[in-house]
């Protein structure tokens, strides 16, 4: 609990410091991504319309192929559109030149991949660090420490990635986003490797950020974990689906179970 | 992406693959191929050049008829025409003989001012000969120009033509056709420049390093030679060529016999005495071991490049072979595709090798041409070498390409599919060193790390890279240390003025008689210092060689020139000793006050007589040249020649140039000839231009490797690294940091590269000159000397360049796919 506190209080500070309310704001409008693929092409996205307006937990549902990490991407300013306008943090990014892009990576969205992207040569805690220095945060020894300590983590912090399990490079990853500090979270199935006890325990971590002020999208085609969500936005082959609180209303990460 | 073969397929599937492979990496392939093709060309270009430089000897000595023995009366007698072909054909085998001719050969002086862009006087030598009649020996080869009419053979009346030496032409800039005056005011014209073969190389006057345009050959017919020479009728030399199967050393008895029988004082040599055949086929053996060691180095640095960058190619499928493995697939079947990267690289390396091998084989032949103008060059292709130096252009790169490819086999699967290939294998060196704590933050640290993470890497690319610099350091310090021997030996002839012209008397005369008072009053010249210059042998302590030095005796209390004393005391008094040079004290095994043995004429009544004595080593003189011995002229008593005097310094008027000195002094009696000591420096740096034109084709081939290794080691990198640098973009770093990480890693590398490369290059110019101090320049002492600028090169190649090869780099980390790079599941 001792450790909440603290995180709190340091998450909150960055988070006021730096955006405000308008600094979560998600505005995609008919939002449409093709790839061209030889004389294929694939319609990864089609006429998304999604609003995300103030801090919240947010679970993209969608089966394998059906366009979830390339919206990330879009949101994340990784992507640029085929057609429609993507606006985070009430910048519109298909008109922002790539240093405003690399800008609002830096210190409005943080990552956490689906394929963890660790650096091989750095260490758990230098990989979570680079977190916290990618988005100049003067107190980055100290936000690594605790993101460790919120994966659970701190016991392995000298280890190389390759001397780690899938699911504790996978919680490096997570931690290495949390250390960022930046408002709007995107998870990329983040509990994809991880089993049941330790896959709750972060999807804590990640609605305790929201419950800081921030937006998390979670990423998953687990739909146990959308009970979850303030909001659950479900995904068919590059389509909105359903868009909208869970069935039963929010639960507690405590009645999860898969 | 890992594309997984489900079951073993057939060739095609494999040939497809690889095909893949080759269309996304062709570029890579081709840069490591043309790294190889340098080495391989430089090693095979230079290498061959003994072969073809002999078959060309043997061509052009061939085609002038060379001759096979010559007959030379002792200097100052000659006998009448006929008289000497009369002897040769008394003698038992006078049927071996082929062709058979006779000659006048004399000494002169040329003024070549009514031809010259620069007029000169120097020391000249007429042949006179027949052109063009009868069974050919020794003939003139034509090279520019036309020969003398035989029409020619004149009357006192009409200027008499002839071909003036090509080497003296060039170095002088005197026209294809032209007149020049000779000793005694007479003209000579010209119609052509040529050279006989046993003039092919000459030794000049001050021995064999001075030779260039010091001395001028004039061919002319025989006739109008003996009216010059105011010899009418007679001859002085023969020359003969013998039939195919003759017993040459059975003729040259014969014909020693023949001449004492009939009372000449005559020598008799064989072609292999001839100086020209001596240089020309020693030169090739002694430049041979040189370029040999030059490209073996350079075909080292080439082959470890590429040795390191296929195999850094080949490391990246550690995974994919795990895979395979994982999968079950046989060993040799896993082994096709990297191997195929070895065999792509081996293919272009080995095909671009012949190429470059043909382009500085050329640009070698090109600068020995215009430094030995030879009727017949052949500087065909080189099968053998060529042969060498591909077998080794294949097997470096399949050799690279297959030891990844064993190391990666040799493991569990798992640990191939683990370990990826940017992370070695856990050891405790690469944990440890891994683990090192560095200051700042994450990102600065990063290039360090990933240095640090994988050290065999590192070094495989430092020593890749550093073996290049290694090569052009040496290339470039051996220029700097030639340069400065060149400039050590120019300063030291120009000490007391540049414009010091040496007289040579044509014997010895007291420095107080009218020959030597006579070139002080001529208007031109402003002050004379006269000196005594003698040959000696210096007898070496155990074990060392005997040296023929050149002892120059001055007055060194008030000559204007006196010796640079590096090391010692100027000699004074009778017993002073002498000033040695440094290589000569080296090669004699000699220091300061040791004593050395000179064996040396004494005059005795009228004539000379041969002696030894010993003398004190008194210093060092700054001189490189190893002939030059500097003594006071205090030291005359010992040669018996007290108060005389053979050369003269001679110092132009205030107001007069060195030309007009030497023009005033061209007609005095006793004068044999004058050179002006700048062109003494000129010529050192003309004997030595030849090795350092070529040094300069290597210095060029070697600095595009270097340049190439150091992109093509890069270019890697940033490819390894691709997913890193999308992670990095995606946290919103600017593109400017990452290249700085990646610019970070090159430095580390490059530093390590370029320390590794000096030291190599200070080695190997060490080696190189002490094998040169033993054969092919023994006659000028060279020091190791690695010039700043050299060293800045080397640090700019080095460092700069390999750390801003990720610059040029940047616009690849720009433009990359990012969510792409970021999707793939390795
Ligand atoms: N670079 C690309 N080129 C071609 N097609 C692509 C590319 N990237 C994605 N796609 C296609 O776009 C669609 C959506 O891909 P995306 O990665 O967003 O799926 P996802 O929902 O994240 O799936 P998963 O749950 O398996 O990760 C897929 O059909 C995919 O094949
Ligand atoms: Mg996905």
């Amino acid at each position: 609990m001792a450790d909440r506190v603290a995180f709190d209080e340091t998450g909150s500070e960055a988070v006021d410091a730096s955006i405000g309310h308008a600094g979560t704001r998600i505005d995609l409008d008919e939002l449409t991504k093709r790839y061209q693929v030889g004389e294929v092409e694939v319609t990864a996205l089609e006429n998304i319309n999604l609003h995300v307006d103030e801090a919240a937990f947010v679970v993209i549902l969608g089966p394998s192929g059906c366009g979830k990490t390339t919206l990330l991407n879009m949101i994340g300013a990784l992507d640029t559109p085929t057609s429609g306008s993507v606006k985070v943090a009430g910048i519109d990014l298909g008109r922002a030149s790539s240093g405003e892009r690399a800008e609002m990576r830096r210190n409005t969205v943080s990552f956490i991949f689906q394929t963890f992207n660790l650096f091989p040569a750095l260490t758990a805690y230098e990989n979570v660090r680079f977190g916290a220095d990618a988005a100049r945060r003067s107190d980055a020894d100290d936000r690594t420490r605790m993101a460790l300590d919120q994966v659970g983590l701190s016991p392995r912090q000298d280890h190389f990635p390759h001397q780690l399990s899938g699911g504790e490079q996978q919680r490096v990853a997570i931690a290495r986003a949390l250390a960022s500090g930046n408002p709007i979270l995107l998870a990329d199935e983040p509990t994809g490797e991880l089993d049941f006890r330790t896959g709750v325990q972060i999807l804590q971590v990640l609605e305790e950020q929201a419950r800081a002020g921030m937006t998390v999208l979670v990423v998953t085609h687990n739909r146990e974990i959308s009970r979850i969500a303030d909001r659950v936005i479900e995904l068919s082959s590059g389509h909105i689906v359903a868009d909208g609180p869970p069935a039963g209303g929010p639960a507690r990460t405590s009645d999860l179970q898969w | 992406m890992v594309t997984t073969p489900a079951r073993g397929r057939g060739a095609g599937f494999w040939l497809r693959w690889s095909w893949r492979d080759f269309r996304s990496r062709w570029i890579a392939i081709l840069a490591i191929g043309v790294v190889l093709a340098i080495g391989i060309g430089v090693y095979a270009g230079l290498g061959s050049t003994a072969t073809w430089r002999r078959q060309s000897n043997d061509a052009s000595f061939a085609a002038l008829a060379m001759h096979d023995l010559r007959i030379e009366l002792s200097p100052g007698t000659f006998v009448d025409q006929g008289t000497l072909l009369d002897v040769v054909s008394g003698i038992e085998d006078g049927s071996s003989i082929d062709a058979v001719a006779e000659r006048l050969v004399v000494d002169s002086q040329v003024d070549t001012g009514s031809a010259g862009i620069e007029s000169a006087l120097v020391p000249a030598r007429l042949v006179g000969m027949s052109f063009g009649d009868g069974r050919p020996v020794d003939e003139v080869w034509i090279r520019d120009g036309s020969a003398p009419s035989d029409g020619s053979t004149s009357s006192e009346a009409t200027t008499p033509v002839g071909v003036l030496e090509a080497k003296f032409a060039d170095f002088r800039g005197l026209p294809t056709a032209g007149t020049v005056t000779i000793a005694g005011g007479r003209e000579v014209d010209y119609s052509g420049l040529g050279v006989i073969p046993e003039d092919f190389f000459y030794e000049g006057p001050e021995g064999t390093i001075f030779a260039e345009g010091e001395l001028a050959i004039l061919y002319l017919p025989l006739a109008p030679t003996q009216q010059l020479a105011d010899r009418p009728g007679q001859v002085n030399d023969l020359v003969m060529t013998l039939g195919d199967g003759a017993d040459r050393d059975a003729v040259e008895a014969q014909l020693t016999e023949a001449v004492n029988r009939a009372g000449l004082g005559a020598t008799v040599s064989t072609r292999d005495d001839a100086v020209a055949v001596r240089i020309l086929y020693e030169d090739i053996d002694n430049d041979q071991r040189f370029w040999n060691a030059l490209s073996a180095l350079v075909l080292a640095a080439a082959a470890l490049a590429a040795f390191n960058l296929v195999s850094r190619i080949v490391e990246a499928q550690r995974r994919e072979i795990g895979i395979g493995m994982a999968l079950g697939l046989p060993r040799p079947q896993l082994a096709i595709r990297p191997l195929l990267v070895g065999v792509q690289v081996a293919v272009v390396g080995t095909i671009a090798g012949v190429a470059v091998g043909y382009i500085v084989g050329d640009a070698f032949a090109g600068v020995l041409e215009s430094f030995l103008p030879l009727p017949d060059y052949r500087t065909g292709f080189q099968a053998g070498i060529y042969a060498q130096a591909a077998v080794l252009g294949l097997a470096v790169p399949i050799v690279a390409a297959a030891i990844p490819v064993w190391r990666a086999v040799r493991v569990e699967p798992i640990e191939a599919i683990r370990t990826g290939h940017l992370t070695a294998k856990s050891n405790r060196l690469t944990d440890w060193t891994g683990r090192i704590p560095l200051p700042g933050s994450t990102l600065t640290r990063m290039p360090l790390r990933n240095v640090l993470r994988n050290p065999r890497r590192t070094v495989l690319t430092a020593v890749g890279v550093g073996a290049a610099i290694t090569a052009l350091v040496a290339v470039l310090g051996m220029l700097d240390s030639f340069d400065r021997a060149i400039n050590r030996g120019g300063d030291e002839f120009t000490r007391g003025g540049s414009d010091r012209i040496i007289v040579q008397l044509d014997t010895f005369y007291p420095s107080d008689s009218s020959v030597v008072a006579e070139l002080d009053q001529v208007a031109d010249v402003g002050r004379i210092d006269a000196a005594l210059r003698l040959p000696v042998t210096a007898l070496a302590a155990d074990g060392n060689e005997d040296l023929d030095l050149l002892i120059e005796l001055v007055d060194l209390d008030t000559a204007r020139w006196t010796p640079t004393v590096i090391d010692g005391a100027t000699p004074t008094g009778a017993d002073g000793g002498l000033l040695l040079a440094r290589k000569a004290a080296t090669d004699l095994g000699v220091g300061v006050g040791d004593r050395v043995t000179l064996r040396h004429p004494v005059r005795t009544g009228a004539g000379f007589a041969l002696t030894e004595t010993e003398v004190d080593v008194a210093g060092i003189h700054g001189n490189p040249i190893r002939t030059f011995v500097i003594g006071d002229v205090s030291l005359a008593s010992v040669f018996g020649l007290q108060g005389a005097a053979n050369l003269v310094h001679v110092y132009p008027a205030d107001g007069a140039t060195r030309a007009d000195a030497q023009r005033s002094i061209f007609d005095l009696p006793g004068v044999t000839s004058s050179q002006p000591v700048a062109r003494i420096s000129e010529a050192i740096d003309e004997a030595l231009a030849q090795i350092v034109s070529i040094l300069l084709v290597a210095a060029a081939a070697v600095l595009i490797l270097a340049l190439l290794i150091a992109f093509n080691a890069t270019r890697i990198t940033v490819e390894e690294r691709q997913r890193e640098h999308a992670t990095m973009r995606a946290f919103g770093l600017p593109i400017r940091s990452i290249v700085g990480t990646v610019v970070r890693e090159s430095v580390v590398t490059g530093v390590v590269a370029t320390v590794i490369g000096l030291a190599g290059g200070v080695v190997f110019i060490q080696w190189m000159l002490r094998s040169l101090a033993t054969t092919t320049l023994p006659d000028v002492g060279i020091d190791l000397y690695v010039a700043p600028a050299t060293i800045i090169v080397a640090a700019v190649v080095g460092i700069a360049v390999v750390a801003l090869a990720p610059v040029l780099l940047a616009r690849r980390i720009a433009t990359m796919d990012v969510p792409d790079a970021l999707r793939i599941m390795e």
